[in-house]
């Protein structure tokens, strides 16, 4: 009886300071938060009745063709099977009633008409931009580029862009997804005509040669003729992969291939600025050249130190992009080079 | 001493009770997404084409419905009627006037639960095209190439009814239900399972029509040689597709036998045409048995009313 008397008390005690009010970290409901957030995002896109500039690299590899250090002697390692791709350059104006009209850097076509889809943003495991029906972004979705119509909201970038990635990586750097906001109304059209034309620009160079080097100091500094022959021309242009080779290692034998290069390669797009690529011409870990500004008929990066005050970081960046950079005096130049052929 | 014990569980009962019925507000914000308004091309499908024949038509893209690995990509909005109308009235309708004594119409048999509109092609890990989405089920259908279907391009419209033909088969097979043991024995040991084959045979990843290499197989089409579901639902598709004289040809080639020099060789075509011929009639009789019990009707009748449609379709564009 007196256990049982103790059994009762317990249980009217736990069944008597149970039920409190919990104490919430959050305001709203996880519901009311996930739906502030769609609307919140939809809002910023709709609202920018410019449109948006969006390049998107749905395959990257940061350690393909990455590291000059490593030295390739056999013809197979720098075959066009081994090329990553590149990315696309599009322009986007979000609408009302969940309709988007996109143009896209493929072709003069693309350039010049604009497409109407229909779009929807809602809940994955973060905000979730889904472009629901057929448009130019669909292009990409495919077994070579593996593209994705689902892109899940990750924020913004040090410059205040809006980053997104797919669900179709894990790990970090496999693929971009960036939406910068346009101006002006006519950048709509302007922007992506003039990434094509930058783009066609770098890739009917007819020997694109790249040039890293501080001063009189030489980084890197490609000289092989790859050749306008070939399947290679033709899987650069589809694949959008570009690879720089430097010979270290000539062949004494005349007319035969040297025996070793030093090779810096990376996917690339064209922007309304010039050229950018991804994951980027990767001088080291920090010393990474993506975006190059078109200086009449070549490109030049020139990277500077930018300081983050809410990040507390420091980055290199290039310099047309952030002119009140701190200069480091590290600068690309891809430029066409006259050969015999 | 009982008195206590009972007074005691008389107040914890009390306890229990008094506690227990509080009144909970509910909450004003629904889990589920507030409704969006329709678009009109979810209007024009709810209005002719649901409520006609009732099966769920998703045009916009849900990932959850494609299957992993596979890079499909939701249509554009332009075809869709035009799609939808060839599927209803080359396919649904020439079902809808049968009735089976005692079980109804044969359509209600026939229909998927949703359909699912896809813009482009399906092709598989070995890059065969597929007619249907491998990962689900009959109960649900999927159309592939509505942005580049053309109601007046006869091949296109052909990919069209044979995609849609398989799969209802494939559904009335579910429901109704054919002796797989007996028909899977007929060509035992010749279903290939994986399209790794298919992809080295040039031209076979795309090509869903009868096929002289299949039928000396004993198979209508390339795809009918994966597995004895397959078979079943392409024997049927291929037959309301094609015309008796069309099916005499792949008859007439699955009975006549490869040549070689060596007379050797030759000896073992013969056979081989000999058991191909065999293969292809026994199924051939088994699908027609299988129309007349479970449908009473027969399947030449079906095959006539098919082919008449199509070719009125196709006449009249």
């Amino acid at each position: 009886m007196k256990y049982l008397s103790y059994i009762l008390l317990t249980l009217l005690g736990c069944i008597f300071y149970s039920c409190h009010d919990e104490e919430r970290d959050f305001v709203n409901t996880p519901t009311q938060r996930k739906r502030q957030a769609i609307e919140a995002l939809n809002t910023e896109l709709v609202n920018n009745k410019a449109g948006w500039l969006v390049m998107y690299f749905p395959k990257t590899d940061s350690l393909l063709f990455s590291n000059i250090s490593d030295k390739i002697k056999a013809e197979y390692q720098y075959g066009t099977d081994r090329y990553g791709y590149g990315g696309v350059c599009f322009t986007m104006r979000f609408l009302q009633h969940g309709k988007v009209e996109m143009r896209a850097d493929f072709d003069p076509k693309s350039v010049a008409t604009s497409i109407m889809s229909e779009y929807k943003i809602g809940a994955n495991s973060c905000t979730q931009l889904t472009f629901l029906t057929t448009n130019y972004l669909h292009k990409l979705v495919n077994d070579s580029y593996g593209g994705a119509c689902d892109w899940l909201y990750q924020g913004r970038d040090e410059d205040g862009l809006l980053v997104f990635k797919t669900a179709s990586y894990l790990k970090p750097a496999c693929e971009y997804i960036l939406m910068k906001p346009l101006h002006d109304v006519h950048e709509f059209a302007d922007a992506v005509k003039q990434a094509y034309d930058n783009r066609r620009v770098f890739e009917q160079m007819k020997n694109p040669q790249l040039y890293i080097h501080r001063g009189g100091r030489v980084y890197f500094q490609s000289d092989y003729y790859l050749g306008r022959n070939g399947g290679r021309v033709a899987t650069t242009e589809k694949q959008r992969y570009y690879l720089f080779m430097e010979v270290t290692k000539p062949n004494p034998i005349p007319d035969y291939p040297p025996k070793e290069f030093s090779v810096l390669g990376s996917g690339y797009c064209g922007t309304p600025k010039g050229i950018t690529f991804r994951a980027g011409l990767r001088l080291n870990n920090k010393q990474v050249f993506a975006d190059f500004q078109r200086v009449g008929n070549h490109f030049e990066a020139e990277l500077v130190e930018v300081y983050h005050p809410e990040w507390r970081s420091i980055r290199l960046v290039s310099k047309h992009l952030h002119p009140e950079g701190k200069i480091t005096g590290l600068k690309a130049v891809i430029q066409d080079v006259p050969t015999n052929e | 001493m009982n008195i206590q014990k009972y007074f005691l569980a008389y107040i914890g009962l009390w306890a229990l009770l008094a506690t227990s019925c509080q009144h909970d507000t509910l909450s004003d914000d629904s889990v589920v997404d507030s409704n969006a308004p329709q678009t009109q091309t979810a209007q024009w499908i709810e209005q002719h084409f649901t409520k006609v024949y009732g099966p769920e038509v998703v045009y916009q893209w849900q990932k959850n419905n494609s299957q992993k690995g596979v890079y499909v990509y939701p249509p554009d909005t332009t075809n869709i009627k035009q799609v939808l109308n060839a599927i209803s009235s080359l396919c649904f309708d020439t079902f809808r006037d049968i009735q089976i004594e005692g079980k109804g119409n044969l359509l209600n048999y026939c229909l998927p639960v949703r359909i699912t509109l896809y813009g482009g092609g399906n092709p598989d890990e070995n890059g065969v095209e597929r007619m249907y989405n491998i990962a689900s089920q009959p109960v649900e259908m999927s159309i592939y190439h509505v942005n580049d279907f053309d109601a007046n391009d006869k091949q296109k419209v052909h990919r069209l009814v044979r995609s849609v033909y398989h799969q209802m088969m494939k559904r009335v097979l579910e429901q109704m239900p054919y002796d797989r043991a007996k028909f899977a024995a007929i060509s035992e040991g010749k279903y290939i399972t994986d399209t790794q084959l298919l992809s080295e045979i040039n031209g076979a990843n795309n090509d869903i029509g009868l096929v002289g290499y299949a039928n000396k197989r004993g198979f209508y089409t390339y795809l009918s040689m994966l597995n004895p579901e397959d078979d079943m639902a392409e024997m049927l598709s291929v037959t309301l597709t094609s015309t008796p004289a069309k099916l005499k040809q792949a008859e007439d080639e699955a009975h006549t036998p490869d040549e070689d020099s060596d007379p050797e060789v030759n000896k073992r075509y013969e056979q081989e045409a000999e058991r191909a011929y065999h293969d292809f009639m026994a199924k051939k009789m088994f699908v027609e048995q299988y129309a007349w019990n479970n449908w009473h009707v027969k399947l030449l009748t079906l095959q006539l009313k098919s082919v008449r449609t199509l070719n009125k379709y196709l006449n009249t564009k």
